[in-house]
């Protein structure tokens, strides 16, 4: 059995250290589902914004999809292990009214420290999977592999083994030839993105589903030993942060521990095994591990509340905590409605720990915490959370154009204008509340 | 009457509407739309109220005044007239003029006077002519827009506009085919007059008698599309629409 309380911890400082900036920097989108033409420049914590049915989710998606052309590939268990819709590849193209499109689609990332990687994705309309037609990675101007119909090569050598059409040449080479160490960390952090979608019925044990990449399922699979091995982290960082300067790693761990406690209720969470009797008939795994809070306002004896009991704003805290701060959660991650289940104080709250994790992660070369996110919300409140003047933060609206397609545009402030000057010109009022007079351009949709 | 046209020739214009209710804006976009029309400008309108929740009324000069107080000109001019609150591609739409409406029937309303005297310091002279009831209306809108903090050409982007003694007084002026000094009407007799107007203009006959006016938000959309031709018959029944109408064909455009 394991547990926090939260009367242990205390409030922690950290030191900043030298700046190690991996992420992805820019996304060209051309022709995947309803984006036509986009070209998306990232921060560190990014959050798209926009009305129903505009394209937000297809946007992690088309970074989902980068992802798996750097990673297993492109078969069904491999995006949806990712979190992607498995959209027959056919409407993975873009398909618009008069508008005569080529069969092909075409994601062009570009990173931090300078690499490139084009894909060009094709598929018929007798083909199960997306096959990829052509890529390329460049690092400056310097090649670092390419294939192609007139074949492939790595670091300036033909390669002559065939390559499976429906997997990336990087997946397929890396073990091969000699690269550089910051390529192959970049690449392999940014392969592990997945989308998460936590669903209530997962995160209380009502369903049961596998954990394909660790820590934590998709919706929340696995949550138990989640928990319990986060716990086993967090307990190491404490003894040896003991009497010393808080590591950047520590920092992290209690930042996330925080937001569980945000709700008040709970005094303690952690996880046991509970006797049969006292666990729901609903709970599909009876007989193993499960996580459990204490109600700090009820008797001693009986202030035992399972996650089938509890709260679910809690519950979605506590799945955000683990994917931000366990050490095997994905560096580079997409939350789809970050605001799920929560209310609009907690919303920002989680968004402002989420944008703390990253910037100490990234800043302070932590090996703990997230270091690039994508979000999706439909709370105004979100928004309370964002510094629209730091780069590293942006906030993006998605809307569908005249003829469809969708649209993302950075929400800046105006040229030339400074806090003071912006702050006049928006009355004092918050991004939230901006964004629910409609004063946010396409914020709310066509309603 | 004289028409004043624009010398430099405007051919269109956006305009942002704050009005009391829902009922209000058919009447100002239609009747505003076409004599502005007729002096070659084309005129799209928005209105500019964000959306209320079911809880607030329907309608009112407060609605009015809080926007405006909510609103304050650093947020209007950069908003509606200077580029917008975000940059890039997130400018929102740019407006020309901005009408501010009120009618005039408010002039009496004891929660209208202790506001203006509590909020600006503003004592409203009761009473008075058509022409002095609109003046008194235009003063409350030049304080509470904060007419003194802004320019001479943003002030000229705020088009206060009184209704005397309502927004109803134009459809009767629009309906009927007599000259006539519409803002004359009040009352009972306003109340009577429109809801005949706009019984007779869905073909029903008209009772004799009506306790109040039909706030009918589609019904009133109707009424204004339908007898919008008949804004010719507004300016010259209407002197204060005709003054506001002035006021806003000699705005000069906003440069693009």
């Amino acid at each position: 059995m394991r547990a926090l309380d939260r009367t242990r911890f205390g409030v922690a400082l950290g030191n900043w250290f030298g700046k190690a900036r991996q992420m992805l920097k820019r996304l060209s989108i051309t022709r995947f589902k309803s984006v036509r033409d986009q070209q998306l420049e990232f921060g560190r914590v990014n959050l798209f914004i926009g009305g129903n049915g505009t394209g937000k989710s297809s946007l992690l998606e088309a970074i989902g999809l980068t992802s798996a052309c750097l990673g297993r590939g492109l078969g069904d268990s491999d995006i949806s292990q990712k979190g992607l819709r498995l959209t027959p590849p056919e409407l993975m193209k873009s398909s618009f009214k008069n508008e005569s499109l080529p069969k092909t689609l075409e994601l062009d990332a570009c990173f931090s420290n300078g690499l490139d990687y084009k894909v060009v994705l094709q598929s018929n309309a007798r083909d199960p999977l997306l096959s990829i037609f052509s890529e390329s990675c460049y690092s400056q101007t310097h090649k670092i592999f390419g294939r192609s119909n007139r074949g492939a090569s790595a670091t300036g050598v033909s390669h002559a083994t065939r390559l499976e059409k429906n997997r990336g040449i990087w997946d397929q080479i890396k073990a091969t030839y000699e690269i550089a160490p910051e390529i192959d960390q970049e690449f392999s952090e940014f392969a592990r993105y997945v989308i998460y979608t936590p669903q209530t019925d997962f995160l209380r044990g009502k369903q049961a589903g596998r954990v394909d990449v660790p820590p934590v399922g998709l919706h929340g699979e696995g949550l138990p030993q989640a928990v319990s091995t986060f716990l086993e982290t967090y307990a190491a960082h404490r003894r040896s942060t003991r009497g010393r300067t808080p590591t950047a790693a520590w920092n992290i761990l209690d930042a996330c521990v925080r937001l569980v406690w945000l709700p008040g209720w709970a005094s303690t969470f952690g996880t046991h095994v509970a006797k049969p009797l006292l666990t729901s008939r609903d709970v599909v795994d009876r007989a193993s591990e499960t996580v459990y809070f204490l109600d700090r306002f009820m008797h001693g004896s009986r202030n035992r509340l399972s996650v089938y009991d509890s709260s679910e704003g809690s519950l979605f805290l506590l799945f955000a905590a683990i994917i931000l701060s366990h050490p095997l959660s994905p560096k580079v991650f997409a939350l789809d409605n970050v605001d799920n289940a929560l209310n609009p104080k907690l919303t920002r709250k989680l968004v402002e720990t989420i944008i703390e994790v990253c910037s100490r992660s990234q800043n302070q070369s932590s090996d703990v915490g997230a270091k690039q996110v994508f979000l999706t919300s439909h709370n105004p409140t979100a928004l309370d959370a964002f510094d629209i003047f730091d780069d590293d933060q942006r906030v993006f609206v998605v809307r569908r154009n005249d003829k469809g397609h969708t649209v993302a545009d950075r929400l800046t402030q105006p040229k030339g204008a400074s806090r003071e000057d912006w702050e006049l010109m928006k009355a004092g009022r918050n991004l939230s509340q901006l964004w629910l007079d409609g004063d946010i351009p396409g914020a709310l949709g066509n309603i | 009457m004289e028409t004043y046209r624009a010398p430099w020739g405007i051919s269109e214009m956006h305009i942002g509407v704050v009005c009391e209710g829902p009922t209000d804006y058919p009447a100002i976009i239609c009747f505003f739309g076409e004599a502005l029309k007729a002096r070659d400008i084309n005129a799209t309108f928005n209105a500019l109220f964000p959306e209320m929740d079911r809880t607030r009324p329907e309608a009112g000069w407060a609605n009015v005044l809080l926007w405006l107080k909510n609103n304050p000109p650093a947020k209007r001019i950069q908003q509606y007239f200077g580029g917008g609150l975000f940059g890039g591609n997130l400018s929102g739409e740019q407006y020309d003029a901005i009408i501010i409406h009120l009618d005039t029937d408010i002039i009496e309303h004891e929660s209208f006077i202790n506001f203006a005297r509590e909020s600006y310091n503003y004592n409203i002279s009761t009473g008075g002519d058509c022409e002095a009831r609109a003046a008194e209306i235009s003063a409350v809108i030049q304080i509470a827009a904060d007419f003194n903090s802004m320019t001479q050409r943003d002030q000229s982007r705020h088009v206060p506009t009184p209704a005397v003694e309502s927004t109803e007084n134009w459809c009767v002026a629009a309906f009927h085919g007599q000259p006539e000094n519409f803002e004359l009407i009040r009352g009972n007799e306003l109340t009577n007059r429109f809801m005949a107007a706009l019984e007779m203009s869905e073909s029903r006959s008209p009772q004799d008698q009506y306790t109040n006016v039909d706030k009918d938000n589609n019904r009133r959309k109707r009424f204004c599309e339908r007898h919008a031709g008949g804004a010719s018959r507004v300016i010259s029944g209407c002197k204060q629409f005709a003054s506001a109408l002035d006021k806003l064909a000699a705005i000069q455009p906003t440069p693009s």
